[in-house]
């Protein structure tokens, strides 16, 4: 098959969004079965000027032909951050200041022309995440072969008009996850038979499980967060949680944060916590694998990249029952347990921590679930299934 | 140490009771729901929390025992009222948590005016001077704030009452008219 993945940013080298990473790997995964892939993006690297910091062209990366085109440097910024500002808020927004939102967010007018000429000759396009204006106008483009990756969440933009219509005229839909599948066929009523659920493969990893705690000289057991440290990923709600756990269960427990981002900690926390900001593939799997607990409150997953790195490591987690795609993930894998409230969270957290057994045996079947589910040749099975219809 | 892979899946699919909170959706349909991915995953020859600890039915375990320790008033706990601020949107579309909050928000709602310990981590007469310095400020703090506090604290209190008494009563409305649709229903079905 020839093949089309468009997505708003693609790094060689380096590492951009979970959604990102998600529709390259997908693109990988397409080139190592064998088929033609071509990859369009824009030159922006940064998520928040998308300023065009890369030169236009051509080049292949991983057996992928990556087209990079220029973001429109004439787009209102003011009128679109206004308008997003009304959607988040979730005030209604009429239509046609949908589409001023849609035409003034990162869109590529030469990322379109290539497309409308040269779109015919793919066997099928395939698009993503889906708020950003790149997919709702590719999208539009040849919708009969498009395929969608929307990597959805249950959030004001999924309630638009514009979003709807994108979804109801693709052919079909790539999902993450079974309650992302769900969430889209209740909004948008869409044929469930189009969505399939795919996800994305993981590597496997092996390392010194030992090694996190001798480099930051932590002597007592840790639990771990990874990922943007912000209020969407309900970070603040587990510092909370971790301070009156610590107060009331364990003083010796340590919270270990690492990924960007800056929430106020809790005064008594602090003795407690070790936040480490960005740190590197290999130190963020060591801390997974000498961790006792990954954490994950988040209620705003399509997937959890990190959820699954973490029973890689053999660690169990711990999520919020309101994290529907998370929760799936446990009650799938049997790799971790999901809180609704602070009693329970001390009660799972002291079960985790003391009952050893308990730890690695969630653990061990968290693992082998991903081991399992998310082999690069099981995602390449399930993605042209898909396509294949 | 060096962690490997699990031991080895086996190739049967869990079922498990239907636990999903899914936005939107009737118990029957997430249930029908899940029973149509469990089909879907046997198709595509995944093994589902099989082996060992059934985590459906260890997270039940712990609901019930957390449950029962509520009950002995475990989490009777002004810290807990505190920690839940961020949690309340979560915990609004559940009776039971909801009734639990009203709970915390009794132990935590009293600003706390009372003396306490005063100290400070330098020894010696530094350390002293600056703890007797410190008491003195803490009682002439107490002296001109000790009206705007107590009268806070009459409003907390009024306010978690009346949270309280409405939600009581709207719980007593509730029970009633579910009494008299079920009566009514038998009466339809008669």
């Amino acid at each position: 098959m020839k093949l089309a993945f468009i997505t708003p940013r693609f790094l060689p080298e380096g590492v951009v969004g979970g959604a990102e990473t998600l529709i390259r790997d997908l693109a990988v995964t397409s080139v190592q079965a064998g088929h033609e892939v071509h990859l369009l993006t824009t030159c922006a690297s940064n998520h928040f000027t998308w300023a065009n910091d890369r030169e236009p062209g051509e080049q292949v990366v991983e057996g992928l032909k990556v087209h990079s085109f220029r973001v429109n440097e004439d787009r209102n910024l003011e009128l679109f951050l206004r308008i997003q500002d009304v959607i988040d808020k979730n005030r209604p927004v009429t239509r046609s200041d949908q589409q001023h939102w849609a035409d003034n967010n990162v869109c590529s007018r030469d990322l379109l022309a290539w497309l409308k000429q040269m779109g015919d000759s793919f066997d099928a396009i395939l698009v993503g995440p889906y708020l950003f204006g790149i997919t709702l106008q590719a999208a539009g483009v040849f919708p009969e072969k498009t395929w969608l990756i929307p990597c959805l969440h249950d959030e004001a933009f999924a309630r638009l008009e514009i979003v709807e219509e994108m979804f109801r005229a693709c052919k079909g839909y790539l999902f993450n996850s079974d309650p992302e599948k769900l969430l889209a066929e209740h909004l948008y009523g869409i044929d469930p038979e189009a969505g399939r659920v795919v996800g994305m493969a993981m590597e496997d990893f092996e390392v010194d499980a030992e090694a996190f705690a001798r480099k930051h000289g932590l002597d007592t057991p840790y639990v771990l967060y990874c990922g943007r440290q912000e209020g969407g990923k309900n970070t603040p709600l587990l510092l909370d949680y971790m301070q009156t756990y610590v107060e009331r269960r364990q003083e010796s427990v340590r919270l270990v944060l690492t990924g960007s981002g800056d929430v106020p900690v809790p005064e008594k926390l602090r003795p407690n916590l070790l936040n480490l900001g960005f740190v590197s593939e290999q130190e963020k799997h060591e801390a997974m694998a000498g961790a006792s607990v990954f954490l994950h409150p988040s209620t705003n997953e399509s997937f959890g990249i990190v959820l699954l790195e973490a029973w890689l490591a053999g660690t169990p987690v711990l999520v919020h029952d309101h994290g529907e795609v998370l929760k799936w993930q446990c009650q799938r894998s049997g790799g971790g347990l999901w809180f609704r409230y602070y009693p329970e969270f001390e009660a799972m957290m002291d079960r985790l921590l003391g009952d050893a057994e308990l730890n690695r045996d969630l653990g061990r079947k968290g693992r082998g679930y991903v081991l399992k589910t998310f082999t690069r040749a099981a995602i390449a099975d399930r993605l042209f299934a898909a396509l294949k219809g | 140490m060096l962690r490997q892979a699990g031991g080895p899946f086996s190739q049967m699919v869990g079922g498990g009771p239907c636990g999903w909170g899914l936005i939107c959706l009737s118990p029957q349909e997430a249930c029908r729901y899940k029973q149509r991915m469990n089909e879907d995953d046997k198709q595509m020859n995944v093994s589902l929390n099989v082996e060992g600890v059934d985590v459906e039915a260890l997270v039940q375990e712990i609901r019930e025992e957390v449950a029962q320790k509520r009950r002995e008033g475990v989490y009777s706990d002004a810290r807990i009222g505190r920690t839940e601020r961020h949690n309340l949107m979560y915990m609004a579309d559940s009776e039971e948590l909801l009734r639990f909050y009203l709970g915390c928000l009794r132990d935590g709602v009293y600003v706390d005016i009372n003396d306490y310990r005063i100290e400070d981590r330098r020894a010696g007469w530094q350390g002293r001077g600056l703890v007797k310095m410190k008491t003195v400020i803490w009682k002439l703090l107490k002296f001109y704030t000790f009206r705007m506090w107590h009268q806070q604290n009459q409003i907390n209190g009024m306010m978690v009452t009346a949270i309280e008494s409405s939600f009581k009563q709207y719980e007593k409305k509730i029970a009633s008219l579910e009494k008299r649709i079920e009566e009514l229903e038998q009466g339809r079905d008669a």
